[in-house]
């Protein structure tokens, strides 16, 4: 396309990623339809003899890993491989895709483009959609002078709902903190703020002390991921889902599961916690009763610290600069 | 402008691959489209995305048989138009849909599109078609748009009631608009 007007190159990639998603999901539909077309094609007597077979595979199998329910976990566990999801609030918000959701990032310097398009890589594109370096509003630094030297993102995406709203919150949160303290290091405009939707009360903005330069770790996935296991177990909880953000260093998503039959939301704790090494960029704790419904969440960020904790059905984040440690 | 080699579905639609051929051959013509009729840069970035999310959206219904996809495009865009005059603000029903977050438009691009205006053009049309109208609807306007007046301050001046300096003023817009949109066809 022959134009230089940015916002029509952006609205040609939001395009081009509908149609791939697109693609993707005729694909997925005609491999289903082909499934479904082999599967009937095979006769009965086939079938019978192809499900004994299984079943003789999968015994020994079964009983070599463990039961069944904790064979797969012992196998995770052996390879030190990151649990992949069931469906985190992410996909229960927008389905599961597996197209790249990367993150549109605009305005600034071609340097501070570049630092916020490292760190968002390693978050997760389809909460943080859109990211826009500018200078601070001017009801917060009417000043032009300080204006031009400092920075501040806004995030301008839709709000979201529940435990998503969290999620994404949480998520610019890792960006903001990540990205303040990267223009430190590398001399570029410091990051005094960020502004982004909250489904409540729109748009809100959020000044940041520092930058703190606090002493992450870039830590392993495997090795967090064995130890986030442990004390789930310790705390009487099932691991269903434990992913990374990584902004920089490693911020764990973990979902986990209660058997409490009681449990619901505002009225369960946890004993304990899942991570409590503050080195580490961040922790999305997140629990769900057996019916897989939200009974307890909580979100903390190191850089920018934030508290965000559960309670009610549509929870709003506590832009707390103090927040609280795990 | 003849759309170039689409790639339409086998009994009509468009695929992604046609679809993205029309964006990139139309993209910049409709953006000048909206921003000569609303003259407001971001209210035709924002028609131009809610344009072409639309056309995404109802793709598989385009009929080669029944015309080009570029004019298919155009009849959408000027719905979107016609809903803006109308309400004054610009549908997002097709972005909603597709969650589609577009940024407000940088500074660079606010200059870029404004460009794309040709203001000089867009004077001597004016000029042109206020000089063309009815002596006491081109004084209605001027008095109206130019100089701000009350239409209880525009009738008195004009000798006339208010209903019927309102029809004038109404009646004389109208016909600006038309001499401005007409000629111009879709750019």
């Amino acid at each position: 396309m022959d134009t230089n007007i940015e916002y029509l190159h952006d609205l040609r990639a939001e395009l081009s990623r509908l149609a791939a998603a697109e693609v993707e999901s005729a694909t997925a539909t005609s491999a289903r339809r082909a499934q479904a077309f082999g599967r009937d094609s095979v006769s009965r007597r086939w079938r019978v003899a192809l499900a004994l077979a299984l079943v003789a595979a999968v015994v020994p199998v079964a009983a070599f890993a463990g039961t069944p329910s904790t064979g797969w976990l012992h196998n995770i566990f052996r390879s030190g491989e990151p649990i992949t999801p069931p469906r985190d609030a992410a996909e229960r918000t927008f389905g599961r895709v597996t197209t790249n959701h990367a993150t549109l990032v605009r305005g600034g310097s071609e340097a501070q483009r570049g630092l916020l398009r490292k760190i968002v890589r390693g978050v997760d594109g389809r909460l943080v959609p859109i990211v826009r370096i500018g200078p601070p509003p001017l009801s917060v630094l009417p000043s032009s002078g300080k204006r031009r030297t400092t920075a501040w993102l806004y995030f301008p995406f839709p709000a979201r709902e529940g435990v998503a709203s969290q999620l994404a919150a949480w998520e610019t949160r890792l960006v903001a903190g990540a990205f303040r303290d990267g223009s430190a290091n590398e001399g570029l405009p410091r990051l005094i703020g960020a502004t982004q939707p909250y489904p409540h009360f729109g748009p809100s903005s959020e000044g940041f002390l520092g930058p703190a330069n606090p002493p992450i770790i870039p830590g392993n996935a495997a090795r967090l991921t064995r130890l986030l296991i442990r004390r789930l177990h310790k705390m009487g909880l099932t691991p269903m889902t434990i992913r990374f953000a990584q902004p920089d260093g490693l911020a764990p998503v973990v979902i986990a599961r209660t058997n409490d039959r009681n449990a619901r939301l505002g009225s369960w704790k946890p004993e304990g916690w899942p991570l409590t090494d503050s080195r580490y960029e961040g922790l999305f704790f997140e629990v769900l009763n057996s019916r897989g419904a939200p009974v307890y969440f909580y979100a903390h960020t190191t850089r920018v610290q934030g508290g965000a904790s559960s309670i009610g059905h549509a929870p709003i984040i506590m832009p707390s600069r103090g927040g609280s440690k795990p | 402008m003849k759309t170039p080699n689409l790639r339409t579905n086998l009994g009509g639609g468009l695929d992604a691959a046609g679809f993205l051929a029309l964006y990139d051959s139309e993209a910049e013509v409709l953006l000048r489209f909206f921003v000569r009729r609303t003259l407001d840069p971001q209210v035709a970035a924002d028609l131009t995305a809610e344009t072409f999310l639309q056309a995404f959206a109802s793709r598989a219904r385009f009929d080669p048989g029944r015309g080009e996809a570029g004019a298919w495009l155009f009849g959408i865009a000027r719905h979107q138009l016609g809903s803006y005059l109308r309400a004054a603000r610009v549908e997002q029903a097709a972005r909603e849909r597709f969650r589609v977050a577009m940024a407000d438009l940088s500074p660079a691009d606010y200059e870029r599109i404004e460009a794309l205006i040709d203001f000089a053009e867009v004077g001597r049309l004016v000029r042109d078609a206020l000089g063309a109208l009815d002596p006491d609807q081109r004084q209605a306007v001027v008095y109206r748009v130019i100089d701000a007046l009350s239409y209880d301050a525009v009738a008195t001046r004009l000798g006339c009631s208010e209903e019927a300096a309102r029809a004038r003023v109404s009646r004389g817009l109208r016909a600006l608009a038309k001499a401005v949109a007409a000629p111009t066809g879709r750019t």
